[in-house]
Parts: C-alpha cells; structure tokens; sequence
C-alpha cells in the first residue's frame, strides 16, 4: 500500500515525535550553553578577581617598601622579585617620567596601553608561551615615575580555553546524544503508533474483532490502547446489537408470515377460479413467498456468521460440484443465450456440499443476471500451491472499483442493478459460505466485465 | 390414508391436521414424544409428521425408538433448525424426509403424499415406468411416447423418471431438486421451471394429451388426466 512507502525517510521528517525531538534537543543545547556560560563567566570572574587581589597585595607590599626606602628601595626590590627566583607570572615595571624603564621584567612601556592611574590589560612575549595577557595596575609616583604592577593571565586564558572546548564538545555531544536518542524514541514511538494505525486499517477492511496490542504497562500507549479497546467493543457490541435485531426480527416474523401465506393459500382455494380476486391473492402470494425466502437467506448468514453451521469436516470436490451446477444452469443460460465455459480440475475443500453447491449455484445465478446475451461466463475451479480457486467471470458491464468491497454487504445493491429481480443477499450468502470454509472472496475488473474469485485451504486428502 | 402428527406447538398442529383432512386423510394429532410414541406403535399409520423438538421424549429419540422396533412407517422430520449438520442428523435417525419451519403446507402435504405412497422395501423393482402412452425404459435408459424413441439428457432422464415413480402426485420444485441433483439448497430463481418446460416441450410436443402439469402454487405432477 501507499501508506507502507510513506514510512521511510519522508515519513520520519514528518513525524510529530520527531519534531518534537528536534525541539527538545535544541532546548537541551541551549540549556547546557547557558549552563556553561555561567560557568564561565564566574570562573573567569573569580580567577580575574583573585589575580587582582594577589596584584592589590603586591601592590600594597611595593608601597610600604617606597615608602621605608624610597625609589632605590623600591627598585631593589624590583630587580630581586622579576630576577631568577621571581614568580615567572608577575609582571613589574618601573620607569622614568619619559616612560623609559628603570627596573621589572618588562623591557619597554607596553605598546597601546594607557598611561593613567588604573587597571590596564596588555599582552606580553613570553618565550615558550608567545603572547600572553596580562592584567596591571599603574600606579604614579613622585617626580613623574611610574609603578606597573601586573599578572599574566596565563590561568585565566588556559581555563577559558578550557571551557571553550568543553563547551564545543558538551554541545557536539548533545547534538549527536540527543540526535540518536531522539531517532531512537521516535522510532519506538511510531512503532507503537503505528500498531495502532495497523489495527484501524484491518477494521476499515472490515474485521471488526480486531484490537490493538496491549503490552501491559500501564503507560500512555498502554491506557490509549485500552480505551480504543474499550470503544471497539462497545461500537462491535452496537453493531452487533443491530444484525441481532435484525436477525431475530427476520425470525420472529417468519412464523406469522408462513400463516398469512397459507390462510392467502386456503382463500386461493376457497374462491372460485374465475374469481377476479385470485390474480391478488396470487400476487400476495407470490410477495409473501419472497419475503420469506429474503428472511431464510438472511436467518442463514446470520447462522453461518456465528459459526453455527459447526466446521466443515467432509471432503468436497469443488470442481464436482460447479459439475453439477452447470448442469442445472447451463439451459437457463441457453434460455437467456448466453454460454457458460468450464475449465475444471480436480480440486479438494473440507467442505459441505450443499453450501458450496449453494455458493456457486448464486454465482452462475448472479452470472446470468448481468452477462449480455450472446456472451458466456468462464468459470474456473482447480487447486495450486495448497489453494483451491474458483473464479467466474462474466463480460457485464462490472462493478465500480469502489463498490467491490460493499456488493458482499446484505441487501446492498450496485446501482445499475437496482431494478434487477433479486433480495440482494446473493453475494452476501457467498461471502458467509467462503468464509465458513475459511477462504476468502474477493472482485476483480475482468476488462471487461466482472470475476469473482473464491479461494479457499485445499484439503489435505 | 392414516397420518399421525406429534407435534407440541397447538398453532402448527392444528393447521397441519386441518390440511391434511381437507385434503382427504384420517389424521390423529399427539402433543408430546411419549404420546406420540405411544400411538405411533400400537396403531397402524401410513405416515408421520414428527416435530424434532418435542416435551418428554424429543422427537429423534422417538424415532430411533420406533425403527428399533421394527417400524418402517414413512417420517416427515420437522424442525426449526435448519442446518445440514441437523438434517443429516434427522435423516441418519431413520427420518424418510425432512422439512424445515416455516414451510408451505403445500410443501408438506405433496412431501407426506410421496413418502405415503412410496413403495415399500421388498416389491418388485421396476425396470419399466409407464403413464398413458409414455414408457420409459431404465435399463436401455430410453424414452418413448406412442411409440416414438425421445431424446433426453442424463438429467432430463432422471428428472422425468422421479415425475414418472410418483405418477399422479404433486411434487414441488424443492423435492426435484433434492431427488434430481441430489443438493439440498434454495435457488433464487425457478431454474428447475426452465428444466421442466423444456422436458415437457420434448414429451408434449406434438401430442394432444399433455402428460406434465403444472400445480398452481405448488410444483408439478406427472398424469395422464389433464386435470
């Protein structure tokens, strides 16, 4: 079916739990980037700030020494702490009022950054680590000199660098996480969806007794399952509840029905055979006579229906039985110039004669009914491959393709056939006699025309 | 003829009973198996209308109990069910015939009427069935009227020996059915109508005297009274 191909690829771009998925998985990435972004700001924000608070120290060690020794003082200590045994990430510079330097690590005024009392931020070279940022304070002494005092940010770019990463791989990681983990549940989902659609079709093509598969759980699906379970039944127990009506209607009303034939038959008898009033009671006889056999034909599929008829167990040749159904339809069918053409071979159902006699005796009578005169009617019964088919095929006008499921419905009628003799209930019959024999029953275009094709189990013997 | 009809539903009795006196016949009605079983044994009857579904002893158990016994007396089944399981059921019992409720009575009394008059196990087989000027022949499986050879089908042959052996009685299109093609189900159209004119443009034609009659709301019967 078209419904089967739609479930690729196409069908999986359309699906609403995908989407969903997609949805879900952006927000999840959007989340852990929030997260991390956090994460960063306030690691930075903390290591910058302990970094100001170690260069606020130094700071305040370098004043008291300028203070205690002056500006030789101070540039002693200088050249001792940016020597060998100095911590390699602090940063000093003293210089003079045109800037040039007089003691510290850093060899010139760093190139762009300001000269004011403040924080300033600036790279420095600093074999093997190339550039390297660094945070200062400058500070203005006396006379024009000037004090910058500052730490390489070499911890703080190495932990941002650090995030950075973790933050390309945590979203690398939920993306493609996420992605299966959502391909995943979307399948299962529509797995479980899809059993759903499954038992919605075999009902729409007809078997009413179907449920959908429960699994037991108790989740979502399992509820969902149970109340579409519930409503199935209560919808066949409706429906069922409709046939019975109208199956016991066609009973209880039988039995009146034969008395009013027979009291119409007595009156028949009891009037003079001139009488003017015989040709009506021939006419309520005749009416009354159709009544009951449309009530019989309905009392038997409702009987076969139910399984009531038990199973079939004797062993029937079919092709022995359409033998003989020709034989009682093919001067009827001369009558009405029209020829039936058997092409038959041995072909062994588990059986009841008379129904099967039944069944094909309404399919060579429905054959009749709509074959042009002058045409024939081939008719096929032979078994292949543990099947045994039966196929009769006219060259009347045919049945809509739409209509072909519903002819086998009781009293429904193609409307082309609407004013021809009949109850309605032949095809009806078939279908319950075929499918008591556990075979199926369908139409075919015959181009043109019309071919029924009965296929039932062959029998072992 | 002496009919005796064991049958527990009063409505289907009474018009059973009625139409068989109207019709000619000496008829005694029981309402249950033990009464029936009862009379069915110590009087002498030509046939039985026998409902399946009877209080105290039910009807197929009154059957096996009659054969038992050594009756052969002709038993028209009656039933409610009409599944081919039952009928075979009814019929492997030792029911002669079977009839499904509701019918016609018509379709009773014709099948009551053939059953009756069938000849008993033991006479003489016939091999030659004659009715007026019609003779037909079952060895050479020939036909000839007023001397001249007819030309019949298998099954024309056979339809036309059932009408012969119940010469002068109704039999309805159902009963040729059951005896000629040997299936017992409901055609929706009369195709058996178009067997029989058929038969009987080949057997009348030409002749003044028609041999096959049609029955008004019932079947046909084969007679040489043009009645």
């Amino acid at each position: 079916m078209a419904l089967e191909a739609r479930r690729g690829l196409g069908g999986l771009l359309r699906s609403t739990v995908l989407r969903f998925t997609l949805g879900y998985l952006l927000l999840f990435a959007l989340s852990a980037a929030l997260l991390l972004a956090w994460l960063y700001w306030s690691v930075t924000d903390y290591l910058e700030q302990q970094s100001e608070d170690v260069i606020a120290a130094e700071v305040q060690g370098l004043a008291e020494q300028y203070r205690a020794r002056g500006l030789n003082g101070l540039v002693g200590v200088l050249r001792e702490r940016s020597g060998e045994g100095g911590d390699p990430e602090a940063v000093y510079l003293l210089t003079d009022p045109r800037l040039l330097p007089i003691a510290g690590n850093l060899s010139q005024w760093p190139v762009g950054a300001e000269v004011r009392d403040d924080w300033i931020d600036f790279a420095r070279v600093r074999e093997p680590l190339g550039a390297v940022p660094v945070r200062a304070r400058v500070f203005a002494l006396g006379g024009g000199f000037r004090l910058l005092v500052g730490r390489e940010f070499l911890q703080l770019a190495r932990t941002e660098r650090l995030i950075r990463r973790a933050f390309f791989w945590a979203l690398l990681g939920a993306v493609v996480l996420g992605g299966i983990g959502g391909m995943l549940f979307a399948r299962a989902v529509a797995r479980r969806i899809e059993r759903v659609n499954q038992t919605a079709r075999r009902i729409r093509e007809g078997d009413l007794s179907q449920r959908v598969p429960r699994d037991g759980s108790g989740d979502e699906f399992d509820r969902l399952a149970q109340e579409l379970n519930a409503m199935l039944a209560r919808i066949q127990a409706l429906m069922d509840g409709v046939r019975h009506v109208g199956d016991s209607l066609a009973h209880d009303m039988r039995m009146p029905l034969t008395r009013v034939r027979n009291r119409l038959e007595a009156l028949r008898e009891a009037l003079p055979r001139d009488a003017p009033a015989q040709v009506e009671v021939q006419a309520c006889l005749a009416d009354a006579d159709q009544m009951l056999a449309t009530f019989a034909a309905l009392l038997r599929i409702a009987r076969l229906e139910a399984g009531g008829a038990g199973t079939p167990t004797a062993t029937v040749d079919l092709a022995g039985v359409v033998e003989d159904a020709l034989d009682l339809y093919r001067v009827p069918g001369e009558e009405a110039g029209i020829a039936f053409e058997a092409a038959l071979s041995p072909a062994s159902v588990a059986g009841d004669r008379d129904l099967l006699f039944q069944m094909v005796a309404n399919l060579l009578d429905n054959a009749l009914k709509f074959a042009p005169s002058g045409s024939s009617v081939q008719v096929q019964a032979q078994s292949e491959a543990g099947k045994v088919r039966l196929v009769v095929s006219d060259r009347g006008a045919g049945v809509p393709a739409a209509e072909r499921e519903r002819v086998f419905d009781r009293f429904y009628r193609v409307e082309r056939s609407r004013h021809a003799p009949g109850s309605g209930l032949g095809l009806a019959l078939v279908k319950a006699v075929v499918e008591h024999h556990r075979g199926t029953v369908w139409l075919e275009d015959a181009a043109p025309g019309l071919r029924i094709v009965a296929e039932f189990p062959a029998s072992g013997d | 003829m002496r009919i005796l009809v064991i049958e527990d539903d009063a409505n289907v009795a009474g018009f059973v009973a009625k139409g068989l006196r109207e019709a000619g016949h000496v008829v005694d009605v029981a309402d249950n198996g033990k009464d029936g079983l009862f009379l069915a044994t110590t009087e002498a009857y030509d046939a039985l209308v026998l409902d399946r579904m009877l209080p105290q002893v039910d009807g197929l158990t009154v059957l096996r109990t009659l054969r038992a016994s050594g009756s052969a007396v002709p038993v028209l089944l009656l039933s409610a069910l009409g599944e081919v399981d039952d009928r075979v059921q009814g019929l492997r019992a030792g029911g002669d015939d079977y009839l499904t409720k509701p019918f016609a009575f018509v379709e009773l009394l014709a099948r009551i009427e053939v059953l009756a008059r069938r000849p008993r196990a033991g006479a003489a087989a016939e091999t030659v069935l004659r009715v007026a000027d019609l003779e037909l022949d079952l060895l050479a499986r020939s036909v000839r009227r007023a001397g001249h050879a007819i030309e019949l089908q298998p099954r024309e042959f056979r339809l036309l020996e059932y009408l012969m052996r119940h010469a002068g009685q109704v039999v309805t299109r159902t009963m040729l059915l059951e005896a000629v093609w040997d299936y017992h189900f409901d055609p929706q159209t009369n195709v058996i109508d178009v067997h029989v004119s058929r038969l009987r443009g080949k057997l009348d034609k030409s002749h003044p005297r028609p041999l096959i009659h049609t029955v008004r709301g019932a079947g046909y019967r084969l007679a040489d009274d043009g009645a």
